[in-house]
Protein backbone atom coordinates (compact mmCIF):
# COMPACT_ATOMS: atom_id res chain seq x y z
CA UNK A 1 0.00 0.00 0.00
CA UNK A 2 2.34 2.53 -1.37
CA UNK A 3 1.48 6.82 -2.07
CA UNK A 4 3.69 7.24 -5.76
CA UNK A 5 6.60 9.93 -5.09
CA UNK A 6 4.30 11.66 -7.83
CA UNK A 7 2.06 12.62 -5.13
CA UNK A 8 4.06 13.32 -2.55
CA UNK A 9 6.47 15.87 -4.48
CA UNK A 10 3.68 17.09 -6.03
CA UNK A 11 1.82 18.06 -3.03
CA UNK A 12 5.25 19.50 -1.73
CA UNK A 13 6.07 21.58 -5.27
CA UNK A 14 2.37 23.32 -4.56
CA UNK A 15 3.22 24.22 -0.69
CA UNK A 16 6.74 25.57 -1.55
CA UNK A 17 5.32 27.79 -4.65
CA UNK A 18 2.50 29.06 -2.50
CA UNK A 19 4.72 29.87 0.46
CA UNK A 20 7.42 31.18 -1.78
CA UNK A 21 6.27 33.29 -4.54
CA UNK A 22 5.78 36.87 -3.84
CA UNK A 23 6.67 39.50 -6.34
CA UNK A 24 8.15 37.14 -8.42
CA UNK A 25 7.75 33.54 -9.94
CA UNK A 26 9.36 30.79 -7.82
CA UNK A 27 12.05 28.92 -9.93
CA UNK A 28 12.25 25.12 -10.19
CA UNK A 29 15.85 25.14 -9.04
CA UNK A 30 14.97 26.86 -6.07
CA UNK A 31 12.63 24.36 -5.30
CA UNK A 32 14.45 21.57 -6.00
CA UNK A 33 17.16 22.70 -3.60
CA UNK A 34 15.08 23.51 -1.03
CA UNK A 35 13.40 19.86 -0.96
CA UNK A 36 16.32 18.19 -1.79
CA UNK A 37 15.20 16.34 -5.14
CA UNK A 38 16.47 16.65 -8.84
CA UNK A 39 15.10 19.89 -10.57
CA UNK A 40 14.67 17.54 -13.49
CA UNK A 41 12.37 15.22 -11.46
CA UNK A 42 10.47 18.40 -10.18
CA UNK A 43 10.17 19.56 -13.97
CA UNK A 44 7.64 16.44 -14.89
CA UNK A 45 5.44 16.62 -11.77
CA UNK A 46 5.43 20.54 -12.12
CA UNK A 47 4.81 20.21 -16.19
CA UNK A 48 1.56 17.61 -14.80
CA UNK A 49 0.26 20.38 -12.12
CA UNK A 50 0.73 23.06 -14.97
CA UNK A 51 -1.38 20.85 -17.80
CA UNK A 52 -3.96 20.21 -15.04
CA UNK A 53 -4.52 24.14 -14.41
CA UNK A 54 -2.72 24.48 -10.79
CA UNK A 55 0.37 25.88 -11.88
CA UNK A 56 1.19 28.70 -14.43
CA UNK A 57 4.59 29.11 -16.02
CA UNK A 58 5.84 32.68 -16.51
CA UNK A 59 8.66 32.50 -19.28
CA UNK A 60 11.42 35.12 -19.55
CA UNK A 61 14.90 36.21 -17.15
CA UNK A 62 12.46 36.13 -13.90
CA UNK A 63 10.76 33.29 -14.81
CA UNK A 64 9.00 30.47 -13.18
CA UNK A 65 5.86 29.12 -11.46
CA UNK A 66 3.06 30.82 -9.84
CA UNK A 67 -0.28 29.34 -8.33
CA UNK A 68 -3.28 28.98 -11.17
CA UNK A 69 -5.64 29.62 -8.27
CA UNK A 70 -6.02 30.64 -4.66
CA UNK A 71 -4.96 28.25 -2.26
CA UNK A 72 -8.27 27.07 -1.06
CA UNK A 73 -9.35 26.01 -4.39
CA UNK A 74 -6.68 23.27 -4.64
CA UNK A 75 -8.41 20.38 -3.01
CA UNK A 76 -5.57 17.48 -2.09
CA UNK A 77 -7.44 14.48 -3.37
CA UNK A 78 -7.97 16.42 -6.76
CA UNK A 79 -3.86 16.37 -6.66
CA UNK A 80 -3.50 12.80 -5.80
CA UNK A 81 -6.36 11.48 -8.74
CA UNK A 82 -4.04 13.21 -10.91
CA UNK A 83 -1.09 11.81 -10.09
CA UNK A 84 -2.59 8.36 -8.97
CA UNK A 85 -5.33 7.99 -11.29
CA UNK A 86 -7.90 7.31 -8.33
CA UNK A 87 -7.95 7.47 -4.25
CA UNK A 88 -9.32 3.80 -4.15
CA UNK A 89 -7.31 1.64 -1.89
CA UNK A 90 -8.75 -1.26 -4.17
CA UNK A 91 -9.87 -1.67 -7.36
CA UNK A 92 -13.50 -1.78 -8.82
CA UNK A 93 -15.22 -4.89 -7.51
CA UNK A 94 -15.68 -7.95 -10.46
CA UNK A 95 -19.30 -8.43 -11.18
CA UNK A 96 -18.83 -12.22 -10.66
CA UNK A 97 -17.29 -12.05 -7.46
CA UNK A 98 -17.47 -14.59 -4.96
CA UNK A 99 -20.28 -14.15 -1.83
CA UNK A 100 -16.81 -13.53 -0.09
CA UNK A 101 -15.38 -11.05 -2.15
CA UNK A 102 -19.08 -8.72 -2.58
CA UNK A 103 -19.01 -9.13 1.48
CA UNK A 104 -15.35 -7.85 2.03
CA UNK A 105 -16.48 -5.39 -0.56
CA UNK A 106 -19.37 -3.98 1.21
CA UNK A 107 -18.45 -4.25 4.68
CA UNK A 108 -14.55 -3.25 4.20
CA UNK A 109 -13.49 -1.74 1.38
CA UNK A 110 -16.34 0.29 0.36
CA UNK A 111 -16.16 1.96 3.57
CA UNK A 112 -12.25 2.54 3.22
CA UNK A 113 -12.13 3.68 0.09
CA UNK A 114 -15.41 6.64 1.29
CA UNK A 115 -13.48 7.27 4.53
CA UNK A 116 -10.03 7.79 2.47
CA UNK A 117 -11.96 10.38 -0.18
CA UNK A 118 -13.69 12.42 2.52
CA UNK A 119 -10.40 12.96 4.59
CA UNK A 120 -8.32 13.81 1.33
CA UNK A 121 -11.52 16.22 0.02
CA UNK A 122 -11.92 17.74 3.27
CA UNK A 123 -7.63 19.30 3.06
CA UNK A 124 -6.85 22.09 0.98
CA UNK A 125 -4.03 23.37 -0.21
CA UNK A 126 -4.76 26.47 2.38
CA UNK A 127 -5.17 24.37 5.41
CA UNK A 128 -1.67 22.96 5.00
CA UNK A 129 0.03 26.35 4.39
CA UNK A 130 -1.57 26.95 7.80
CA UNK A 131 -0.35 24.29 9.30
CA UNK A 132 3.32 24.80 7.66
CA UNK A 133 3.11 28.42 9.31
CA UNK A 134 2.41 27.05 12.61
CA UNK A 135 5.25 24.91 12.57
CA UNK A 136 7.58 27.18 11.51
CA UNK A 137 6.39 29.74 14.36
CA UNK A 138 6.94 26.81 16.72
CA UNK A 139 10.12 25.69 15.63
CA UNK A 140 11.23 29.67 15.99
CA UNK A 141 10.76 29.57 19.76
CA UNK A 142 13.03 26.52 20.26
CA UNK A 143 15.87 27.34 18.42
CA UNK B 1 -2.23 3.65 -2.89
CA UNK B 2 -3.77 0.19 -3.15
CA UNK B 3 -4.45 -2.73 -0.36
CA UNK B 4 -2.32 -5.70 -2.40
CA UNK B 5 -3.34 -8.36 -3.89
CA UNK B 6 -1.81 -10.72 -1.51
CA UNK B 7 -3.75 -8.34 1.12
CA UNK B 8 -7.41 -8.89 -0.14
CA UNK B 9 -6.72 -12.85 -1.10
CA UNK B 10 -5.51 -13.53 2.60
CA UNK B 11 -8.36 -11.79 4.07
CA UNK B 12 -10.92 -13.48 1.85
CA UNK B 13 -9.50 -16.73 2.69
CA UNK B 14 -9.22 -15.64 6.34
CA UNK B 15 -13.09 -14.86 6.55
CA UNK B 16 -13.92 -18.08 4.97
CA UNK B 17 -11.97 -19.91 7.69
CA UNK B 18 -13.90 -17.63 10.12
CA UNK B 19 -17.29 -18.74 8.89
CA UNK B 20 -16.64 -22.41 9.30
CA UNK B 21 -18.56 -23.78 12.68
CA UNK B 22 -16.55 -24.87 15.55
CA UNK B 23 -13.20 -23.90 14.23
CA UNK B 24 -13.67 -27.35 11.76
CA UNK B 25 -10.61 -26.95 9.68
CA UNK B 26 -10.64 -26.77 6.00
CA UNK B 27 -8.65 -28.19 2.69
CA UNK B 28 -7.02 -26.29 0.56
CA UNK B 29 -8.71 -27.47 -1.97
CA UNK B 30 -11.97 -26.71 -0.45
CA UNK B 31 -10.48 -23.06 -0.06
CA UNK B 32 -9.57 -22.82 -3.23
CA UNK B 33 -12.93 -23.41 -4.55
CA UNK B 34 -14.29 -20.88 -2.19
CA UNK B 35 -12.38 -17.78 -2.83
CA UNK B 36 -11.39 -18.53 -6.68
CA UNK B 37 -7.99 -18.34 -5.55
CA UNK B 38 -5.22 -20.59 -7.01
CA UNK B 39 -4.26 -23.53 -4.46
CA UNK B 40 -0.44 -22.28 -5.16
CA UNK B 41 -0.91 -19.28 -4.21
CA UNK B 42 -2.66 -19.76 -1.07
CA UNK B 43 -0.35 -21.66 -0.12
CA UNK B 44 2.36 -19.39 -0.16
CA UNK B 45 -0.32 -16.79 2.26
CA UNK B 46 -0.74 -19.06 4.50
CA UNK B 47 3.06 -20.11 5.34
CA UNK B 48 3.04 -16.40 6.23
CA UNK B 49 -0.34 -16.44 8.12
CA UNK B 50 1.02 -19.31 9.88
CA UNK B 51 4.33 -17.41 10.72
CA UNK B 52 1.70 -14.56 12.22
CA UNK B 53 -0.08 -17.09 14.33
CA UNK B 54 -3.36 -16.61 13.13
CA UNK B 55 -3.65 -19.99 11.45
CA UNK B 56 -2.63 -23.29 12.45
CA UNK B 57 -2.66 -26.09 9.96
CA UNK B 58 -4.36 -30.11 10.72
CA UNK B 59 -2.41 -32.90 9.92
CA UNK B 60 -3.68 -36.18 8.58
CA UNK B 61 -7.59 -37.24 6.67
CA UNK B 62 -9.70 -33.98 7.19
CA UNK B 63 -6.47 -32.41 7.74
CA UNK B 64 -6.58 -28.49 6.31
CA UNK B 65 -6.20 -24.81 7.99
CA UNK B 66 -8.27 -23.09 10.86
CA UNK B 67 -7.97 -20.13 12.95
CA UNK B 68 -5.18 -19.71 15.41
CA UNK B 69 -7.70 -17.60 17.79
CA UNK B 70 -11.09 -16.83 18.47
CA UNK B 71 -12.29 -14.75 15.52
CA UNK B 72 -13.81 -11.74 16.78
CA UNK B 73 -9.65 -11.04 18.18
CA UNK B 74 -8.56 -10.89 14.81
CA UNK B 75 -9.05 -7.92 13.09
CA UNK B 76 -8.54 -6.97 9.26
CA UNK B 77 -5.66 -4.85 9.68
CA UNK B 78 -3.66 -7.91 11.24
CA UNK B 79 -4.36 -9.78 8.52
CA UNK B 80 -3.19 -7.37 6.43
CA UNK B 81 -0.02 -6.69 8.53
CA UNK B 82 0.94 -10.31 8.34
CA UNK B 83 0.98 -10.47 4.40
CA UNK B 84 2.46 -7.06 3.80
CA UNK B 85 5.70 -6.28 3.78
CA UNK B 86 4.63 -2.62 4.73
CA UNK B 87 1.28 -1.56 5.60
CA UNK B 88 2.54 1.76 5.28
CA UNK B 89 1.49 4.71 2.70
CA UNK B 90 4.91 6.24 2.52
CA UNK B 91 7.98 5.33 4.13
CA UNK B 92 8.63 7.81 6.85
CA UNK B 93 6.10 6.91 8.60
CA UNK B 94 7.41 4.01 9.57
CA UNK B 95 9.72 6.18 12.26
CA UNK B 96 12.54 7.53 11.68
CA UNK B 97 13.09 7.61 7.99
CA UNK B 98 13.49 11.03 7.64
CA UNK B 99 15.46 14.23 9.06
CA UNK B 100 13.17 16.54 8.01
CA UNK B 101 9.99 15.30 9.78
CA UNK B 102 9.55 18.03 12.39
CA UNK B 103 8.97 20.50 9.03
CA UNK B 104 7.12 18.47 6.85
CA UNK B 105 3.64 19.00 6.67
CA UNK B 106 3.32 16.81 3.81
CA UNK B 107 3.86 14.10 6.29
CA UNK B 108 1.00 15.25 8.56
CA UNK B 109 -1.41 14.70 5.71
CA UNK B 110 -0.18 11.03 4.80
CA UNK B 111 -0.13 10.31 8.33
CA UNK B 112 -3.73 11.48 8.53
CA UNK B 113 -4.75 9.10 6.02
CA UNK B 114 -2.97 6.45 7.80
CA UNK B 115 -4.43 6.86 10.73
CA UNK B 116 -8.34 6.65 9.51
CA UNK B 117 -7.19 3.50 7.43
CA UNK B 118 -5.70 1.69 10.41
CA UNK B 119 -8.75 2.75 12.27
CA UNK B 120 -10.99 1.40 9.79
CA UNK B 121 -9.24 -2.05 9.52
CA UNK B 122 -8.62 -2.16 13.01
CA UNK B 123 -12.26 -1.75 13.58
CA UNK B 124 -13.60 -4.70 12.16
CA UNK B 125 -13.41 -8.43 12.83
CA UNK B 126 -12.92 -11.30 11.08
CA UNK B 127 -16.29 -12.47 13.06
CA UNK B 128 -17.79 -9.14 11.65
CA UNK B 129 -16.86 -10.22 8.42
CA UNK B 130 -17.92 -13.85 8.78
CA UNK B 131 -21.50 -12.29 10.21
CA UNK B 132 -22.34 -10.29 7.25
CA UNK B 133 -20.91 -13.40 5.21
CA UNK B 134 -23.74 -15.02 6.47
CA UNK B 135 -26.23 -13.26 6.12
CA UNK B 136 -25.50 -12.61 2.25
CA UNK B 137 -28.23 -13.08 0.34
CA UNK B 138 -27.55 -16.27 -1.85
CA UNK B 139 -28.15 -16.66 -5.26
CA UNK B 140 -28.22 -19.49 -7.47
CA UNK B 141 -25.28 -19.09 -9.30
CA UNK B 142 -22.93 -18.85 -6.05
CA UNK B 143 -21.51 -22.39 -5.18
CA UNK B 144 -22.61 -23.81 -2.07
CA UNK B 145 -19.18 -23.95 -0.30
CA UNK B 146 -20.45 -23.96 2.98
CA UNK B 147 -21.51 -28.22 3.22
Amino acid sequence: MKLSTKSRYGVRILIDIAMNEMDEPVRLAGVAERQEVSARYLEQVAADLRKAGYLRSVKGAQGGYRLAMPPKNIIIGNILRLFEGDIQLTDDPQANGTPIDRTLQKSLYDKLNREAAAYLDSLTLQDLLEQQQRLYEGSMYYI
Amino acid sequence: MRISTRGRYALAAMTLLASRQDKASISIKDIAKATDISEKYLEQLFIQLKKGRLIESMQGSGGGYRLARDAGSIRAGDVFRAVESSFSLIPCLEEGECGRMDACVTRSIWAGLQSRIDSVVDGITLKDLADDLGSMPRTAEVPDYMI
